[in-house]
């Protein structure tokens, strides 16, 4: 049996929403079949039970099994219970339900259906509802008809009404003749991760004939938005986490909604317990919590004083490189832009050619112009801000408001963002959006922080630079190709969970860088890094990184790599 | 088409003045091949009273909205009510002045204008369609603000001024959001009554597949038509694209349903394959089968006799 892949997860998870008509929650219980593929027929009960019920109430009762060893037998029991309702209330807006609920019951009673050696309550109770269902007469005990007729809830039963039934009925049943049936023993448990012998309840266990996936916090009738399947270990809960990041690096740009919604896209594979934090540095109201914060806030002030100081020292060259850098890229725009002109049948009239008309009969006697606009270019600027930037972020910050100040210049779009990443959060912070002319200022506001985790930050500046309306797309790395962070990722090779670091962090790193740019996204990089880490460079970027020994070098070596995109395009 | 309009309850007044526009302007024969005798109706009683107002007032109209709200079958139902001849004109990145007004060329020994859609149109006062305009750079539309706006003139340079025929009308749609499109300027947008698309709802939806399928089981429509909005319902909450979300290959389905085939197999021609990413595909495909049973053929889909 193999772990139910992201694949399936995402794919249940649709098919609870589709049958709930509502998009907004995070389903907690979820049914795959024996192969770990998601059940379509389970999923739409689950979901139609949020359709038709309140489900926190129902989640509760859920959850009040969840103390007893036998919680996974009362829980399928309760399943049963509510299928039956549903069903029925499902019916006359689906009629296709019948054959889907069918077939499942065929499905089960063929693993099912045969008398077992060992009496299993949950089993036996199952196998007589799906022979109901099949419309067969089921073999059992008196008794046993008794509770499943009971536990058939009716359809016009409202949530008081189902929570009430379920109380009393599990109430008298189990508490009567749960002790009886203790020679029954538990539901064999599947074991995923190899925990033998221990009576840990595994988050995937057997449900109807496949697999039910009880997250740590299924049935806590939570409804949080954000909170996700599976979160880091940390002391803070997720939505004290995500305030923390919001008060210290700023306010988020896009909705809760939004960034769930990205960090479902985004936050996969390798990335897959990683959350993102978009934002332009918009302080959030709050009070600093410890004196750490404080100080570190104070330090990243002096930061700022820092970048500006250092630019306005060095203004005179800096200017310089501006303007050289201006020129360049506008000549290699201007370049570009150089009308190419073909001959035609029809369009502008080419004098020289008119005779052709006359006597040759060659109708080609006009020009036209062609590929004279190449569309609208834009260029992206990222910023590696994580601590290993901190001896030179007064350089960095420099050399991107130069590159900036260049582009705006001459009117070209840029976006310049800085990345780091902390407590599992990758922070992406806007300092200067496309249209944004008047805020090249803000770029000084570069500190670094934390750490780096190049790969996730590329796939969200990717993401985002697909959802931009230019045609051609320029991206920029200031990056010293030094990919660190925390959370692990798990490796293939010696199936185990590895740094990101190191080989594993640039290999991730590069395969983003790929990835853009296959999609079309002309990806550079200016490296800030050490000799040693030059190879890194190297295998993410190929030849498309230049190495500034100092800032006067800047304009030619950046000019050079935008010429070179350009050209390309 | 006017008896369908009185179907749907458009006011008498309207058809009173359409029956009289179209007196006043008949189609010449040379030209009653471009008047579309459309496929579908459109069916929205608000929008066409709308549309037909700022048309038989002289506007031109421009119609917004996400895929699947009909902009290009009312566009085709309009030409064909006011019995005008149409064109249509798609717009692209790389659309200019030549491709719209007119360029030079050479015949007969002779330097020439050869006339572009728009200048054709406005000659023979046509019904222009102007389709997805904002995917044009709104510089090279700037040919056509006097054409739109009150002078209804092309002025061509070297050439004449060509004055707009009075039954000249322009309908330009736009898909807001779509890749690749821009925000339309103001002073193009400034030139049109805007008309916001609404979402087909499961209602009128049935009743075009009804429409369209007169033999359609009721039933069956109406599982089609929520089909349609489970899946519209998943793209808004952004799980998929709108790739699946087509309009046109659920109504051809369920056309390759009669000519024999099994309706899983049409719906999966018609709207899974129309993405091209295995997960996209799974999630529509799963919604399907919540929804309807693929086994279904000709014999079961369609009422027969």
């Amino acid at each position: 049996m193999n772990a139910v892949t992201d694949f399936q997860r995402r794919r249940a998870v649709n098919q609870i929403w589709n049958a709930a008509k509502d998009y907004s929650f995070v389903p907690d219980f979820k049914a795959y079949d024996g192969e770990g593929n998601a059940e379509l027929y389970w999923n739409f009960i689950i979901g139609a039970v949020r359709r038709h019920y309140d489900y926190p109430k129902i989640a509760a009762v859920f959850s009040a099994f969840q103390q007893y060893e036998e919680s996974d037998t009362y829980e399928g029991l309760l399943w049963l219970g509510l299928e039956n309702a549903v069903y029925q209330r499902e019916l006359p807006q689906r009629p296709v339900l019948k054959s889907l609920r069918e077939d499942y019951a065929r499905r089960y009673l063929a693993v099912y259906g045969a008398p077992l050696d060992d009496y299993h309550l949950l089993d036996c109770l199952s196998a007589a509802h799906y022979q109901r269902i099949l419309g067969q007469e089921p073999r059992m005990n008196q008794y046993d008809i008794k509770l499943l007729d009971e536990l058939e809830f009716s359809p016009e039963m409202d949530t008081e009404a189902v929570v009430e039934r379920a109380k009393e009925l599990f109430a008298r049943w189990f508490q009567i003749t749960a002790e009886e049936r203790r020679r029954e023993h538990h539901l064999p448990l599947l074991f995923l991760g190899g925990h033998k012998g221990k009576k840990v309840k595994t988050r995937y266990r057997r449900f109807g004939i496949g697999l039910g996936d009880h997250p740590a916090h299924a049935y806590s009738g939570e409804e949080d938005l954000l909170r996700r399947e599976d979160e880091p270990l940390t002391h803070l809960t997720a939505a004290q986490l995500r305030s923390f990041v919001a008060f210290k690096f700023g306010a988020p740009m896009f909705s809760e909604q939004e960034t769930a919604d990205l960090e479902r896209r985004l936050c996969t594979g390798n990335h897959s317990f990683c959350h993102l934090h978009f934002t332009k540095g918009v302080p959030e109201k709050g009070n600093i919590q410890n004196a750490f914060e404080a100080l570190k806030r104070e330090q990243e002030g002096k930061q700022v004083e820092r970048n500006r100081l250092y630019y306005e020292t060095h203004l005179a060259e800096n200017r310089t490189s501006i303007e050289r850098l201006a020129s360049r890229i506008r000549n290699s725009v201007l370049l570009y832009l150089e009308p190419a002109y073909v001959r035609s049948d029809a369009g502008l009239l080419d004098g020289d050619r008119i005779w052709r008309g006359a006597v040759l009969e060659d109708e080609k006697v006009f020009r036209r112009t062609e590929q004279g606009n190449m569309g609208d270019l834009s260029v992206d600027i990222l910023l590696d801000a994580s601590t290993s930037q901190s001896g030179r972020q007064e350089r960095v910050a420099t050399q991107a408001y130069i590159i900036a100040q260049a582009l705006t210049q001459c009117a070209i779009p840029c976006r310049v963002m800085s990345f780091c990443s902390m407590t599992g959060y990758t922070i992406l912070r806007v300092f200067r959006d496309y249209t944004a002319t008047k805020d090249n200022n803000r770029i000084f506001e570069y500190v670094s922080n934390g750490c780096n985790r190049d790969g996730l930050a590329v796939r969200a500046v990717h993401e985002l630079m697909r959802e931009s309306p230019y045609d051609h797309k320029i991206l920029i790395l200031l990056s010293d190709v030094k990919p660190h962070d925390a959370l692990r990722i798990f490796s293939e090779d010696s199936a185990e969970y590895i740094g990101y670091e190191q080989e594993a962090g640039v290999r991730d790193t590069a395969a983003e860088v790929r990835r853009a740019r296959a999609d079309g996204i002309a990806v550079i990089c200016v490296f800030t890094g050490d000799e040693e880490d030059l190879p890194n460079a190297k295998l993410v970027y190929n030849k498309d990184f230049s190495r500034i020994p100092s800032v006067d070098k800047l304009a030619d070596a950046v000019g050079s790599l935008l010429q070179e995109q350009i050209r390309n395009l | 088409m006017l008896e369908f309009l009185r179907r749907e309850g458009i006011d008498h007044t309207i058809l009173d003045r359409i029956t009289e526009f179209r007196s006043r302007y008949p189609a010449t024969d040379e030209m009653r091949h471009r008047v579309p005798s459309p496929r579908f109706h459109y069916y929205g009683r608000e929008i066409w009273n709308q549309a037909l107002t700022a048309l038989l007032a002289g506007e031109n109209l421009l119609l917004v909205g996400p895929k699947a709200t009909g902009k290009n079958v009312l566009a085709e139902n309009l030409a064909a009510v006011f019995d005008r001849p149409a064109w249509d004109i798609s717009f692209y990145l790389n659309t200019d002045a030549a491709s719209l007004i007119g360029t030079d060329t050479f015949k007969n020994g002779e330097v020439q204008f050869r006339r572009g859609p728009i200048t054709q149109c406005a000659l023979e006062g046509g019904f222009g369609v102007l389709d997805e305009i904002n995917m044009a750079k709104n510089e090279s539309l700037a040919v056509l603000h006097a054409t739109l706006d009150f002078r209804r003139i092309i002025d061509v340079p070297g050439y004449d001024r060509i004055l707009l025929a009075p039954s000249t009308r322009f309908i330009a749609t736009m898909n807001y959001g779509y890749a690749g499109t821009r925000e339309l300027n103001e002073a193009l947008a400034s030139r049109f009554m805007v008309l916001n698309m609404p979402i087909i709802g499961a209602e009128d939806l049935q009743k075009l597949l009804l429409a369209q399928f007169p033999n359609l089981r009721r039933e069956y429509a109406g599982q089609l038509s929520e089909l349609f909005q489970d899946i519209r319902k998943k793209c808004d909450s952004s799980e998929i694209s709108t790739k699946a979300l087509d309009l046109r290959g659920l109504l051809s389905a369920v056309s390759l349903v009669q000519n024999g085939l099994k309706l899983g197999q049409a719906l999966e021609m018609g709207m899974i394959n129309k993405s091209f990413d295995p997960f996209e595909r799974q999630l529509v495909q799963d919604l399907i089968t919540a929804r309807i049973r693929g086994d279904l053929g000709a014999d079961e889909l369609f009422a027969q006799g």
